[in-house]
């Protein structure tokens, strides 16, 4: 049965904007205890009773990490006049380090990043970093639905890109997971990646978008991310090719790499076409005419229909 | 010289040269370690700049260069379609960044600027990264990509070898066509009809101004050019394949302008307007009159097949009465705008709470004009115009919303939901003018008959709902669990009228002569999701997920079947849309050392679709291993290894002879109707097994030296469905060997020199055919100063 989705679709909305207002109220109210804190530096103490000592005290013992804590983006914040005691400097991400400096080092008593679940680490550094459209959906991305941490691909200490304190540069900090694009960008006809005109977060939300399965971009005019180059496939054509838009570029092409010309899925051409454009019972994709006699001389079918993703002049997408 | 000798010779000079200036160096150099921080004004500089020459030698063993119509060897075009290096002094690298610790800049705090390719090689990137903390951010991204494609198996007719031409009637361009050295005068097509070259200039900017304010303003632009040339294959209607060349200019220009609002605290809502314009400019005509015809220089087509009159019967080749065009020209001039807004909204008030939203809507116009003339002779006359005057629109909205709700500090809830809908309705009249209807001798004078007009008028939509929910739990803060599932619905409506006018205007249709249809289809998805993942501690990390869909696609229908078919109209979406579908990855990773890391991956994708008549079966396998160790500034290893399987395959009704009737097929079966038309049945399939291969090493060798060394091969196996004797398995069985190596000495403090050697060997295994199998080998070799400063 056909499940009526503009009715969906009004309720999702209704939904949203009851949450949105719910949880802003709820956020004002809470934000008025945070606005207190700051003007009390008496707050600055979390519940164990410790408090903020300074990024200046960890110097003290940590010279050679907050050298290069000093070069980094993250020093900023032991400048920030708006922020509250805990947003400032080392212990911003680390937490009050009384009890540390007290314990001579203990390491058990300051957050360390070690020894937490993945979802502690990100919430840390979402605290800061969330409020940001690329990362606003992050915690439904796959990345971290698979338990991967932002300190997997970001270091602020030992960060080998200084851009975005990458430990490694892209594509290879992404190979480090995802071996078989590797080997994708390695066919012989492939997108260049390796060349470095293409990034893997070009087309992919690395942060996790809307769009959950492979984190995929679209286009200003929600389109695949695919037309953002190839805009020529995007149309409205007068004669669509249905499964374009319907099924998508990668019913017929393999995005990252292919052994097959024009990154088709299969060869020949023809197989592929077949495939849907068969007389059989359970296919109601137009079949090829008799006079498309396979074995009497082989011919592409692009040969005569090459427009093959849209024509504005033909339905059999000849021109 | 050979290009070995020449490579060493180069190589030498650079040996010494880098030796000489060694012995030159100031004692205080440092060798292995980074230039030191150059500080101006507030600003720490970190530069460097490579400048080098290139120097490429491309030789294959397929034909002599001179055989070529394009003037390249084949092997040269198939280097330039994968590799596209050349020869030429280059800016192979350049890299400049600025910042001021503690945001003391005075214009910007960060800047960073990264370029390379300029001077020739195929892909120029410059990226430029700047910002000023609280004040604003720009990147600006620049790519230039030529592109060049002639894999000469695509679109290719494989012409058999036992045409009975006269070579005479060639003019002189045209004999490098003929086979070498086989004296059949067979027509051999050498270059792909498909063929492209080239450039797409794409610029992004964005600039984003207070980004830490409780209002900020993003603003944005993106251009996407493309210039350049392309061969296709225009099919004459009962005529044949003639071979023109397009020239296209096509240009997306799209604008940004939005706001982020923070008023409420945690929550930011934005407001963005997007807007697109999009020109295609594409004028095209027949560039392969290479022969002699009977009134002057014609395109007899590429597809020779006189069996089935092309371009006529063996009797009369290239006479008069065979089909051919003396002239053509086409025009594609259009222009869509396709403006866009987008609300959206993330909130965060606390940890236990999140929640994110997005409403979009575009509109699309496209308006312009299709138009070609061909002049010579077909089955349908002497000469054909035809004027199409396309209105298309594209309306789109979605809407998405996310959600995370923590119910404890270890049970999370995910949910997903998105709606999208579109809808593209279409309109054109399509004028149609013939000259000498019928089928007449080309010599015969032209005669022109009243257009023909005919109105189409097409609407295409479809509406999907999808919700995705996934209860998440921590068992330990160690080891996660996940389960989910995931709804989709999909609807798909389709309907079309077409019917003639009296005149080019839009108006009432003649009478009785309409032909309309309509179809729906609807499918719904249902998938359940599990994960797990595993992380003892920050060096090791495994998760493995996995989700099977059920599709269940009810059966469509309509008022009217459409005349030429539906593409969805019996109950499924294309027969290789699956009904059942399966996908399980694993990922690890171990990091022992910061500077070790240790891969493992593995993927399993299944499909299929389990209709009697359809048998689609699809899968994917893909594992793989990786190891990365950068031990120090003196050593780096990498190496990889992958291995993926492919097959797809339904059942398939080609039409053919019984001749030609590949093995193991059933002649005539229950799947394919039998309808005297040649029908039969087999299976449409294709398999490869992928192996890929890398590693590679960098060391100091010496204290001012380093050397890398590196090796890639990726090889390709695999089988498929043969419709036709001339057909070969062309790029499927390959294999792709990529040796390489670099050698850098530090001259003087922060002054390198490079060498670096590629090797590219491309070679396809399968049988010869008519077109021999591509193969080639090239030395691309890079001479190059770095100077990091």
């Amino acid at each position: 049965m056909y499940v009526p989705v503009k009715r969906c679709a009004l309720g999702l909305a209704v939904l949203a904007l009851i949450l949105l207002l719910g949880t802003s109220l709820a956020a004002k109210s809470k934000n008025q205890d945070n606005s207190q804190a700051k003007a009390s530096p008496a707050t600055s103490a979390d519940e164990a009773g410790r408090h903020y000592v300074g990024s200046q005290t960890c110097e003290g013992c940590h010279d050679q990490l907050y050298k290069g804590f000093e070069a980094s983006p993250h020093w900023a914040t032991t400048k920030s006049s708006k922020m509250a005691p805990g947003g400032h400097g080392c212990e911003s991400c680390h937490g009050p380090g009384s009890a540390h400096v007290e314990g001579g080092g203990d390491k058990t008593k300051i957050f360390t990043f070690k020894g937490v679940s993945p979802e502690k680490i990100n919430e840390r550094c979402q605290s800061c970093h969330q409020q940001n459209e690329e990362r606003a959906n992050w915690s439904r991305g796959a990345h971290a639905t698979n338990g991967v941490t932002c300190i997997g691909c970001h270091s602020p200490h030992y960060a080998r890109v200084q851009e975005a304190l990458l430990v490694d540069n892209t594509p290879q900090l992404c190979y480090r997971c995802h071996n078989e694009q590797k080997a994708d960008f390695a066919k012989p006809f492939r997108h260049r990646v390796n060349e470095g005109l293409i990034q893997c977060q070009d087309c992919h939300n690395v942060h996790g978008g809307y769009i959950t399965r492979r984190s995929l971009r679209q286009t200003a005019s929600q389109q695949e991310v695919c037309f953002k180059c190839h805009r020529d496939k995007q149309g409205p054509f007068l004669y669509e090719h249905p499964p374009v838009k319907t099924e998508g570029c990668t019913s017929c092409h393999t995005p990252h790499g292919s052994v097959n010309a024009r990154l088709l899925r299969v060869t020949p051409v023809n197989v592929l076409c077949m495939q849907c454009h068969t007389p059989a019972p359970s296919s109601a994709s137009p079949g090829i005419p008799s006079f498309h006699n396979q074995t009497q001389k082989y011919q592409a079918c692009t040969m005569c229909h090459p427009a093959i993703h849209g024509s504005n002049a033909v339905e059999t997408f000849e021109y | 010289m050979s290009f070995e000798r020449y490579l060493l010779r180069v190589g030498c000079v650079v040996l010494v040269s880098a030796l000489a200036a060694s012995a030159q160096s100031d004692d205080t150099s440092q060798s292995g370690t980074a230039p030191a921080e150059r500080r101006a004004g507030n600003y720490i500089i970190n530069q460097s700049l490579e400048f080098g020459y290139r120097f490429t030698d491309v030789r294959g063993t397929k034909y002599p260069c001179s055989q070529s119509k394009s003037g390249l060897c084949q092997d040269q075009s198939m280097y330039n379609t994968l590799v596209n290096l050349h020869t030429g002094p280059r800016l192979l690298e350049q890299t400049l960044s600025l910042r001021a610790p503690g945001d003391t800049g005075v214009l910007f705090d960060t800047l960073y600027l990264n370029s390379f390719g300029f001077g020739g090689d195929p892909n120029n990137v410059a990226r430029l990264r700047v910002s000023k903390r609280k004040v604003y951010n720009l990147n600006v991204t620049f790519r230039r990509d030529q592109n060049f494609f002639n894999y000469d198996l695509l679109a290719n007719p494989l012409n058999p070898g036992t045409l009975n031409t006269s070579a005479a009637v060639f003019f002189a361009p045209q004999t490098i066509s003929l086979t070498p050295g086989t004296g059949t005068n067979q027509f051999l097509v050498s270059n792909s009809p498909h063929w492209f070259t080239n450039v797409r200039r794409m610029t992004d900017v964005a600039l984003t101004l207070a980004p830490q304010s409780v209002a900020s303003l993003r603003l944005g632009y993106s251009r996407v050019r493309t210039e350049g040339l392309n061969g296709w294959t225009f099919h004459m209607p009962f005529g044949t394949d003639i071979n023109p060349t397009n020239d296209q200019n096509n240009t997306s220009d799209m604008y940004r302008a939005g706001v982020d609002l923070r008023f409420i605290p945690k929550t930011t809502l934005s407001l963005d307007g997007f807007y697109t314009h999009y020109r295609v400019g594409i004028t095209g005509t027949d560039t392969n009159l290479f022969f002699a015809g009977p009134t002057g220089p014609t395109d007899f087509g590429i597809s020779w097949n006189p069996a089935s009159s092309s371009p006529c019967g063996a009797a009369s080749l290239l006479g008069p009465a065979c089909n051919q065009a003396t002239f053509f020209s086409l025009s594609h001039r259009y222009r869509t705008s396709i403006p866009t807004g987008q609300f959206s909204f993330q909130s965060h008030p606390g940890k236990r709470f999140d929640i994110t939203g997005r409403f979009m809507y575009s509109h699309a116009h496209m308006d312009g004009t299709y138009s070609h003339l061909w002049t010579g002779k077909t089955g349908t006359g002497r000469q054909q115009s035809i004027l199409s005057t396309p209105r298309n629109k594209r309306d789109e909205a979605s809407a998405d919303v996310g959600l995370r709700i923590n119910l404890t500090d270890r049970v999370r809830l995910l949910d997903s939901a998105r709606w999208f809908n579109w809808r593209i309705p279409t309109r054109s009249v399509i004028t149609t003018q013939t000259w000498n209807p019928g089928s007449v001798p080309v010599t015969t004078p032209l005669v022109a008959t009243p257009p023909t007009f005919k109105f189409f008028t097409n609407i295409n939509k479809e509406e999907r709902v999808e919700n995705q929910s996934e209860l998440e739990f921590d068992i330990t803060r160690a080891f996660g669990v996940r389960v989910g599932y995931r709804y989709t619905d999909r609807m798909l409506f389709r309907t079309d009228e077409t019917f003639t006018l009296s005149t080019s205007q839009e108006g009432p249709p003649a009478s009785g002569d309409i032909e309309s249809g309509q179809d729906r289809a609807s499918a719904t998805g249902n998938t359940g999701l599990a994960g797990i993942w595993f992380r003892p501690n920050e060096k090791f990390r495994i998760s493995a997920d996995g989700e099977i869909t059920r599709w269940k696609q009810a059966t469509g229908g309509g008022a009217t079947e459409f005349p030429e078919g539906t593409t969805f109209g019996l109950g499924q979406l294309t027969r290789i849309t699956p009904r059942r579908e399966q996908q399980y990855r694993v990922r690890a990773n171990y990091t022992p050392r910061r500077w070790a890391v240790v891969s493992g991956t593995m993927n399993i994708n299944q499909a299929n679709n389990n209709l009697f008549s359809d048998g689609y079966t699809f899968h994917n396998y893909n594992g793989g291993v990786g190891v990365m160790l950068i031990p120090n500034d003196r050593y780096t290893f990498d190496l990889s290894y992958n291995y993926n399987s492919y097959l797809q395959r339904n059942l398939i009704c080609p039409i053919g002879t019984a001749a030609g009737v590949p093995i193991g097929s059933t002649v005539l079966s229950t799947v394919c109707p039998f309808d005297n038309t040649g029908l039969y049945q087999t299976l449409g399939r294709y398999e490869n097994v992928n192996h890929f291969l890398s590693a590679m090493v960098q060391t100091k060798v010496m204290k001012r030296v380093q050397l890398g060394l590196g090796y890639s091969i990726a090889n390709s196996d695999g089988a498929q469905l043969f419709t036709n004797a001339l057909l070969v398995p062309g790029s499927l069985k390959n294999s792709y060997h990529r040796p390489l190596a670099d050698l850098q000495f530090e001259m003087t403090r922060n002054l390198f020199a490079k060498f670096g050697w590629n090797y590219y060997d491309y070679n396809e295994k399968g049988s010869a055919g008519p077109t021999l199998p591509r193969d080639f080998h090239a030395n691309s070799a890079t001479v190059s100063l770095k100077y990091a400063f």
